[in-house]
Parts: structure tokens; C-alpha cells; sequence
């Protein structure tokens, strides 16, 4: 007995030696202008009768606490951040479908306010999804700093800690608990993704409330750190989504007129413009996404820092890359072909940002970071990974470049071909950007996430999908979008 | 003596087997007989189903697998034979970019025996049990479906037919299986199908069975055959609305076909083979037709009975 007690005991002092961000309340806002913008209300004090009767029903909860309810508390104890980043993932990919065409070979478009139809609302292709996943992690890092700035305010201890016939069902920490970091996330997360993808609203829904009663049967928070932090999260939520509404993606679908002044533009600089290879030809994805509002860059900055021009259609280097794509498919080994489908990360799935999202979770996990601080790393990650959207696709409607297969039409690929212009390559400017703010953030992982974005970018010209100059380039610009974002978090409080 | 290769959605769910003395006939070699051959299949859709909605699509077009298989039946006695084939694989498509796949794809091997014979006046009765196994020969990915050259998942599988064949020739088979199927790797890390996410490059196989009926007429090393059969699998999510199949997808589907062998005159060893089959019913496949040509030869080993 007595070594493994004190091997517990030993696990215990690791676990408090963790800190518990109590200056969070001080870090750099991103779209809140200070953690006290919405107000929340001093809590009873602990010998209230109000909190001590609340404190009564939750040992009558936990008395009665049920084989569901017990999974549902192991579920969430890996981390409401990471667990909301892995239902994010999900509804990325599952919405993650191009529209069917129509029988005149028309392409309908989704269309939020009937979010059930044929094609489901939204079609979360890459674009849309690193924006979603930036917006949701920033609503739930925006809330936790906001929350932190009270629980530290109001030092109102976890129910296990103030009556010691509730137990702790997960290991207790000194954070204080009101409001509810659980319940902050739960609001946070349901009114955001109620915004970015209304048709799972239900499930949305029954999943913040399984959050929130596993936090109150854990012990951690009781109904009234809960219901604070409940609305909490769900005001500074609808701050963040304000921002959203007037961000430029209801525009960046363009129309008929813009598509054609897209082509009609590079074909008068002497390049052969880009047409989409499906058949019935698509109308380009998003193709004003590049003037979609960033995070840490400003539109200017991202017209400032936009990628040098490609090789002419009509000049030796691209003669040269696009040689270099064919011998390349015509040659493919089995494990190269392993590269590209490991990378493809096409419909159906997360998309490149919810790869880096899944490339960045053990990293997360493992630091044993409070949820302030975990939703810091991944609201850098994904403002980094939106920024990079927004800085790829200005590049790629700058030039609209076509891609192998068009000017090349014995080009076979092996993974999916994108229906938007080439240069510069989206996996490779994701990659680059979200491997330089990790190495930041994890400076012990630089060396998996560099080889990782090098795999990811090479992946697209195994694929047959990329020149060499789009991948180059494209990383190049990954690089330097991500070097706003650092700058921010050298500086933000939280560094 | 069916011919198997179908949809390439569906390829490597059945056992495939296009060999003389096919898995699943009632037909029996004899003993120290050696059927060996050579065959082609030509499968064609332009039509599949997504799920239950059947559809064209612009970036397929004609989706065309072809199939060059060798095989062999051996009669260990008159009870009880062994069979082996192998294909290799092409596929391509006539629109769109993707990039057809080729390779090897997986070896059957098959234990054949007859457990019941029973003659009477005007013909006879006879049960046969097979066991069968299928695993991929060579490193191909399950994971660029339609233009997979297989599942690349290994299979086994217990069959029972039931083969009734009257004194002029007349016969008529019912055979039925039940295949377990190891699940698969893929290149990457996760993936999504039937409604969920997996943190994995382990995708879980539905196991699956099918069924089928054929009459016909035998006399010789004469075979002509007319057949129906059905594929269900048990489990698996449907092809959403314009995504690409997944290799775990539901892949059922009935088809119909016709099967003849005719022996070269006063070369009776020698026989030339063709069929022809049509998927009628789908889900998450393609509307195969497909046509096979082939040609076997009958070895005679010293020390069999006449």
C-alpha cells in the first residue's frame, strides 16, 4: 500500500504544480474589448443556503449517477477544447461535399437559411472550414479569458472542494469555479456552431448539455457556476459572431459576372486562364474568399505580403514544371502514391486545417494545459490557418493559373483535383503556416511538424495536382502569414 | 461455371471465381483431372448508385475494369477438388482526370467437397461444401474507389450448393455463402463514412453473403447456363450525395447472366469459355456489364480410373 500511495500522492503534486493561468483575465482579447464587456454577477457566497441547497441536490445526483453519465464524465476529461475540436472535425467533414449538379448542369448553391436541402448547408471545403474552425476556436478562447477574469475575481472553489461529501469524479483542480469553464465552452460552442452549421443544431446541442452534466456529476461546478458560465459563453459568443456576419464571406461565392472578369482578366496579361476540369464545369470555389477579413494581418497586409506572380503559362520554368508533373504521374511508385492519399485530405474529410487541428491535439493533450491555454493554442493555430486561406486564395484569383491537367490533358492524377486555380498551393501555405506556429507553441515537435509540412506540401505533386513553383511558393507564403500570428503571441500575455 | 468479376465497387466482395469448375457450381473434376486456364473480363458501368439514388457522373464517365485471370481446379478425388486463380486488374475511366490503378489483385484458394450424392431413375441429387479464402497479393489501395483494383481486404468464406442435373443433362444449382472480411489499412490517418469520424487507418469490413440460382444443360465438357444471383452485404454506410465510394460502403446488387463452355470438336480438352452478366439491382455499385472470354484445357494425369 504504501508506495503506491505515495506514487499517488506523487501524481498529485504534479497535477497542482500545473498553473493555473490565474492572470488569463489579462491576456490580449482578439474581438472582446476587456474580459468585464460582458458583465457577470457576483456568485452566493459559500455558506449561502441558495449554494448549500445546491450543493445538497448534486450529492443526490452523484448518488444516483448512472453508467452513461460516468462515460459521459470520462469523455469529457481529455478536454472540453480538445473534444469540441474533435466534434469540429466531424461536422467539417461531414459537410465537406461539393454540390451534386442539377440536370441542366447548373450548380446549386447552399444556402444557410435551408440548411436541410440538397445541397446541405454548408459545403465546408477548405476555405470555409479554416475559417469555422478559427471562429470557434476564438469564441471559446475569448469566453475562457472573460471566465478566467471571474473565476479569479471571485474565488468561488469547485464544489468538491468546498463540501467534502461531493466528490471529485475528476482530478480537482485549484481553479476556482465559478462561472463554469465547462458550461463557458457548452454556450460558446452551440451558439457558434448553430451559425456555422445550422442542420446539426440538435446534435450540437445534446452534446454541450452532456458537457455541462458531466461537469456538475464530476463534482467541478455546481447549477449555479453553470448557469453563469452557460451565458457567459453565449454572449461573447454572439460578440464573435457580429464579427462573422460582416466578415466578407457572404460575398465570397462572387456571381456569373465576377467568374468571367476573373478569366477575361488573365487572358488580357497574355496567360491562359483557368478553367475548371469538372464536367459540367464548376464555378470556382470561393473565389473571393481573398478578401475575407484576417485575424492577425490586415487586408492590406495580405495584399502587401501576396505571393510573386507564377511562371507565364507560355515560358520555359512552366514548360519545365508542368514536365516535371507529368514524368512524375507517369512514374508514380506505391509509396508516393501513399503520400498523396495520405495528405488528400479532400471531401469528405477535416480538410488541411482539421489535419493540423488532428497533428496538434497530442501536443495539446499532453501538455496538461488549463482550458484557457489550450483554447489559446488553438485559436493561434486556426486564426493562422484562416489567415493562410485568406492569403492563398487572394493569390490564387490574383493569377487564376491553370492547373496540370489543363494545360496538360494526359495528365492523370491520383487524388482528387481541386476546382479553384493552382498557384499557390493551399497544402503547402496550411502546412508551412500551421508547423511554424506549433513549433512556437511546442518547440519540442518543430522537427515532426516541419517534416510533416514538407510531406503535405510534395503530396500534391505525387497527387499531379501542383508544380513545384505552387509548392515552393506556397510555403513561403505560409511562412510569413504565420509570422503575424507569432509576433501576436510573443506579446499577447499568454506567451 | 458463372463468371464473376462485377462492378469494381463490388469486385473483391464475392470470391470471383471464373474458373473452369467455378466455387460455386455443383459440378465436380474428377480425380488427377487438372483444369487450367486463361481468361478475360471486360466490365463496364456508366450508371451506378449513390446509395439508393441511381446516377450518371460527368467526371467518370465509363468507368471500364479489365481482368486477365489465371486459374486451376484439381481433383484431388472425385470428392474433393482444389481450386486456385488470380487476376490482374485495370481500371480507367473515359472522363474526368483521375488516374486509373492496375496491379495484382488477390488469390483464392478454395477446397471443393462433395459430402452427398444420391442418384436415382431420372437423375441425381448431389450437396457440396466449400471453403474458400481470398487475400490481396500485392500492396494496392482500397482507398481510390471506383478505380481500385479491390478491396484489398482477406476473406473467408463457407459455402454449401445443392445440384440437381437430370439423366439428359438438364440441371439445375442453388448456392448460397456466408465470407467474413478482415477490415483494411489505409494511407491516412482518419476517415469519415456512415455517419462518423474514425481517428484510424483501420476500416472495419461488414461481413457479407450472397446467393444465387442456375439452370442449364451439361453434357460433356459441354456447359450452357443461365444464372441470377445476389450480393448483400451486412452493414456499411451508403455513398453520400456526391462523394466518392468508400471501401467499407454497402455494396449490394443482383445481377443476371449467361455462361457457356463448348469443348473444341474431337479436341475435347481443349474448351473456349464466354459469358456475359448484367447488374439489375444496386446500391453503392456500379451497373456492370460484363463479358468474359477465356480458354481452359483438360490435363489427364497417369493413375486416375476411367
Amino acid at each position: 500500500m504504501r508506495p503506491l500511495f505515495l506514487l499517488l500522492c506523487s501524481g498529485l503534486l504534479v497535477k497542482a504544480a500545473v498553473p493555473n493561468d490565474a492572470d488569463a483575465g489579462a491576456w490580449q482579447m482578439i474581438v472582446l474589448t476587456s474580459p468585464t464587456q460582458v458583465a457577470v454577477a457576483a456568485p452566493a457566497a459559500v455558506n449561502d443556503p441558495a449554494y448549500l441547497a445546491e450543493l445538497t441536490n448534486l450529492k443526490t445526483a452523484q448518488s444516483q449517477i448512472t453508467p452513461r453519465q460516468r462515460a459521459a464524465i470520462a469523455y469529457w476529461s481529455k478536454g472540453g477544447a480538445i473534444r469540441w475540436n474533435e466534434i469540429m472535425m466531424e461536422l467539417v467533414s461531414r459537410y465537406n461535399l461539393p454540390p451534386a449538379p442539377r440536370t441542366d448542369d447548373s450548380y446549386p448553391a447552399p444556402d444557410a437559411s435551408n440548411p436541410f436541402a440538397d445541397p446541405n448547408f454548408p459545403f465546408a471545403n477548405p476555405p470555409y472550414a479554416a475559417r469555422a474552425y478559427a471562429y470557434a476556436s476564438v469564441a471559446q478562447y475569448e469566453a475562457l479569458k472573460a471566465a478566467w477574469h471571474y473565476k479569479f475575481l471571485y474565488n468561488r472553489p469547485m464544489p468538491s472542494k468546498a463540501d467534502s461529501g461531493v466528490q471529485a469524479l475528476r482530478p480537482s483542480s485549484d481553479v476556482p469555479a465559478y462561472p463554469s469553464e465547462d458550461a463557458v465552452m457548452s454556450g460558446a460552442a452551440t451558439a457558434m456552431l448553430q451559425l456555422l452549421f445550422p442542420a446539426s443544431v440538435e446534435e450540437i446541442a445534446r452534446k454541450a448539455a452532456e458537457q455541462r452534466e458531466a461537469a456538475l456529476l464530476s463534482g467541478r461546478a455546481s447549477a449555479s457556476d453553470i448557469a453563469a458560465g452557460l451565458a457567459l459563453g453565449t454572449a461573447v459568443a454572439n460578440l464573435v459572431i457580429n464579427r462573422a456576419r460582416t466578415d466578407g464571406m457572404g460575398a465570397a461565392g462572387g456571381n456569373a459576372t465576377i467568374w468571367r472578369q476573373l478569366a477575361d482578366q488573365t487572358t488580357a496579361r497574355g496567360e491562359i486562364a483557368w478553367v475548371s476540369l469538372e464536367s459540367p464545369p464548376r464555378p470556382p470555389m470561393l473565389p473571393l474568399f481573398g478578401r475575407v477579413m484576417p485575424w492577425m494581418m490586415t487586408g492590406a497586409e495580405i495584399v502587401a505580403e501576396r505571393a510573386v506572380p507564377p511562371p507565364s503559362t507560355s515560358s520555359p520554368e512552366m514548360a519545365r514544371d508542368l514536365a516535371e508533373v507529368r514524368e512524375t504521374a507517369a512514374n508514380l511508385t506505391r509509396r508516393q502514391l501513399a503520400i498523396a492519399l495520405k495528405w488528400s485530405d479532400g471531401a469528405g474529410t477535416p480538410t488541411p486545417p482539421g489535419r493540423w487541428n488532428y497533428i496538434a491535439q497530442p501536443y495539446i493533450e499532453n501538455a496538461w494545459f488549463t482550458e484557457v491555454r489550450a483554447a489559446r493554442a488553438y485559436a493561434l493555430l486556426n486564426m493562422s490557418l484562416h489567415d493562410s486561406a485568406v492569403a492563398c486564395w487572394d493569390a490564387k484569383f490574383a493569377y487564376f493559373n491553370p492547373r496540370p491537367s489543363q494545360l496538360d490533358r494526359s495528365i492523370r492524377t491520383s487524388i482528387g483535383l481541386p476546382n479553384f486555380p493552382s498557384y499557390v498551393s493551399g497544402h503547402s501555405t496550411f502546412s508551412s503556416a500551421a508547423a511554424s506556429v506549433l513549433a512556437h507553441l511546442f518547440p519540442a515537435g518543430a522537427g515532426a511538424f516541419g517534416a510533416a509540412m514538407e510531406e503535405a506540401a510534395i503530396s500534391r505533386l505525387y497527387g499531379a495536382i501542383h508544380y513545384r513553383a505552387d509548392i515552393e511558393v506556397g510555403k513561403a507564403l505560409g511562412a510569413r502569414v504565420a509570422s503575424y500570428t507569432i509576433r501576436f503571441a510573443q506579446s499577447d500575455g499568454g506567451q | 461455371m458463372r463468371q464473376h468479376v462485377t462492378a469494381a465497387f463490388a469486385m473483391a466482395v464475392f470470391p470471383l471465381a471464373v474458373a473452369g469448375q467455378t466455387i460455386d457450381d455443383g459440378i465436380m473434376m474428377g480425380r488427377r483431372l487438372l483444369c487450367a486456364g486463361y481468361m478475360y473480363s471486360n466490365d463496364q458501368w456508366s450508371r451506378y448508385w449513390e446509395g439508393s439514388l441511381e446516377r450518371t457522373n460527368g467526371n467518370i464517365g465509363t468507368l471500364t475494369t479489365e481482368s486477365h485471370q489465371i486459374f486451376g481446379i484439381y481433383g484431388v478425388t472425385d470428392r474433393l477438388n482444389v481450386i486456385a486463380h488470380l487476376p490482374h486488374v485495370r481500371t480507367g475511366a473515359s472522363a474526368g482526370v483521375m488516374a486509373g490503378q492496375r496491379g495484382w489483385q488477390d488469390a483464392t484458394f478454395a477446397v471443393k467437397y462433395k459430402f452427398f450424392d444420391t442418384r436415382f431413375e431420372r437423375g441425381s441429387i448431389r450437396a457440396i461444401a466449400v471453403a474458400q479464402a481470398s487475400t490481396p497479393v500485392s500492396n494496392y489501395t482500397p482507398d481510390v474507389l471506383p478505380f481500385s483494383i479491390g478491396l484489398a481486404s482477406r476473406r473467408i468464406g463457407a459455402r454449401g450448393t445443392i445440384h440437381y442435373r437430370d439423366r439428359k443433362g438438364w440441371f439445375l444449382n442453388g448456392t448460397s455463402a456466408y465470407t467474413w472480411r478482415d477490415g483494411v489499412s489505409l494511407d491516412r490517418p482518419l476517415f469519415y463514412t456512415d455517419g462518423r469520424l474514425t481517428f484510424s487507418d483501420r476500416v472495419a469490413m461488414p461481413n457479407a453473403v450472397d446467393y444465387s440460382v442456375s439452370t442449364g444443360y451439361i453434357r460433356g465438357e459441354l456447359v450452357l447456363s443461365a444464372m441470377w444471383g445476389e450480393q448483400r452485404v451486412l452493414g456499411g454506410g451508403d455513398i453520400r450525395r456526391q462523394d466518392m465510394p468508400f471501401v467499407s460502403n454497402r455494396m449490394d446488387f443482383g445481377r443476371v447472366g449467361a455462361w457457356a463452355k463448348i469443348p473444341i470438336p474431337r479436341h475435347d480438352e481443349l474448351s473456349i469459355v464466354g459469358g456475359y452478366s448484367r447488374v439489375v439491382t444496386g446500391r453503392n455499385v456500379g451497373q456492370s456489364t460484363v463479358l468474359t472470354v477465356g480458354v481452359m484445357y483438360l490435363f489427364k494425369f497417369p493413375g486416375r480410373r476411367s
